[in-house]
């Protein structure tokens, strides 16, 4: 192993010899002069770069409006699946006696007519209690 | 035959660019156009800007092995160097403070690309085949004898480009620009110790990818 690199060196050195275009340092320095001089005839910036806020305001915009389309689109799909406001609940909740020495008998239960359909709105009408189900204690009794 | 095969039979002795030996720039001189350019003189800072473009540009390149890369991170370099210039205080060179800029910003490019580098290399000069140096990397002492100066090139570049930003810095300034350990450590904020550490890491790593090509 070479451990004062010469070969390496020697190999670095041809990095000397790549040298930019003919004529490309001629215009460097006037142009470098030139983006200066076009950066400070720029109107002055705003107060929030004063600040620091130096970002740019066109993401900020369409991100403030896609906030709003899908509030709007959230509102709408809220609004048709709560329906018409105080419409009477009628849900799973069965009209059943509290007292368990009163309650029919399970199969009398199932028969019922008070057993609902599948199409009966389950949660609640108003716009604050919609995600609440109401339920009712129930108890059974079985015929030995 | 190729360039370099042709070199060999007439061989002209000729060494390779001053780009080496970086000449130590005249301070006062740079004082004066700093003083003027900070009062708005831009005749004075486009003095100071044609003094160092050339050892900016090659720095910059060196690192990112792309032409047009180093073109926009040289004149960005400068730029904000002007709209710096206030908070030069002459602590430092100009000459230090500038490439302290160009590094910094060559570094934080380098991180955004990642591993999206693409080679666009400069070509080499025509001296190069007839640098004795360069015509024994070719000679019938390195291994791969049929291997050109371009490929040979390429194949340094891509091992440049595998090293980590900061170790391909210090082999840039140092075996490519020729800044002693000295002006590396003050371009890069750290003592010459661990210039020495990474510079001898990274000649070490460049030898391993390297190893086809050296004897």
């Amino acid at each position: 192993m070479d451990e004062n690199f010469d070969q390496v060196r020697r190999l670095l050195a041809l990095k000397r010899y790549e040298v930019a275009p003919p004529g490309f340092f001629e215009n460097f320095s006037s142009k470098v002069v030139a983006r200066i001089a076009a950066a400070e005839a720029l109107p002055a910036s705003g107060w929030w770069h004063k600040l620091g806020f130096d970002f740019n305001f066109k993401p900020a915009l369409v991100c403030a409006l896609g906030v709003v389309v899908c509030g709007l689109l959230s509102a709408g799909v809220l609004t048709s699946v709560v329906g018409t406001p105080n419409q009477p609940v009628t849900g799973l909740a069965l009209e059943l006696p509290l007292n368990s020495g009163d309650a029919p008998p399970f199969g009398q239960l199932m028969t019922a007519e008070a057993v609902p359909s599948s199409t009966d709105p389950v949660f609640a009408a108003t716009r604050f209690d919609q995600f609440s189900v109401r339920a009712q204690p129930v108890s059974f009794r079985f015929n030995k | 035959m190729t360039h370099a095969l042709k070199a060999l039979a007439e061989p002209e002795v000729v060494h390779a660019p001053e780009q080496a030996s970086t000449p130590t720039p005249l301070l006062s001189e740079d004082l004066e156009w700093v003083r003027r350019a900070k009062l708005g003189d831009t005749t004075a800072y486009e003095d100071l800007v044609r003094k160092y473009q050339e050892r900016i540009y090659a720095t910059v390149y060196h690192m990112t092995a792309n032409h047009e890369d180093a073109n926009d991170l040289a004149q960005e370099t400068f730029i904000k160097a002007y709209t710096a210039l206030k908070s030069f205080k002459g602590d430092s060179s100009f000459y230090t403070w500038v490439y302290r800029i160009a590094v910094n910003k060559t570094i934080n490019f380098l991180k955004q690309r990642k591993n999206k580098l693409h080679l666009s290399l400069n070509d080499l000069d025509l001296n190069a085949e007839n640098d004795p140096d360069m015509v024994a990397l070719v000679s019938d002492r390195t291994p791969r004898r049929d291997i050109a100066l371009t490929e040979l090139q390429e194949k340094l570049n891509a091992a440049m480009l595998k090293l980590s930003a900061v170790h391909r810095l210090v082999v840039t300034l140092h075996d490519v620009q020729g800044l002693s350990h000295e002006e590396i450590g003050k371009i890069m904020d750290c003592n010459v110790g661990t210039v020495r550490s990474r510079l001898f890491y990274a000649r070490q790593q460049l030898q391993a990818y390297l190893s086809d090509y050296l004897k």
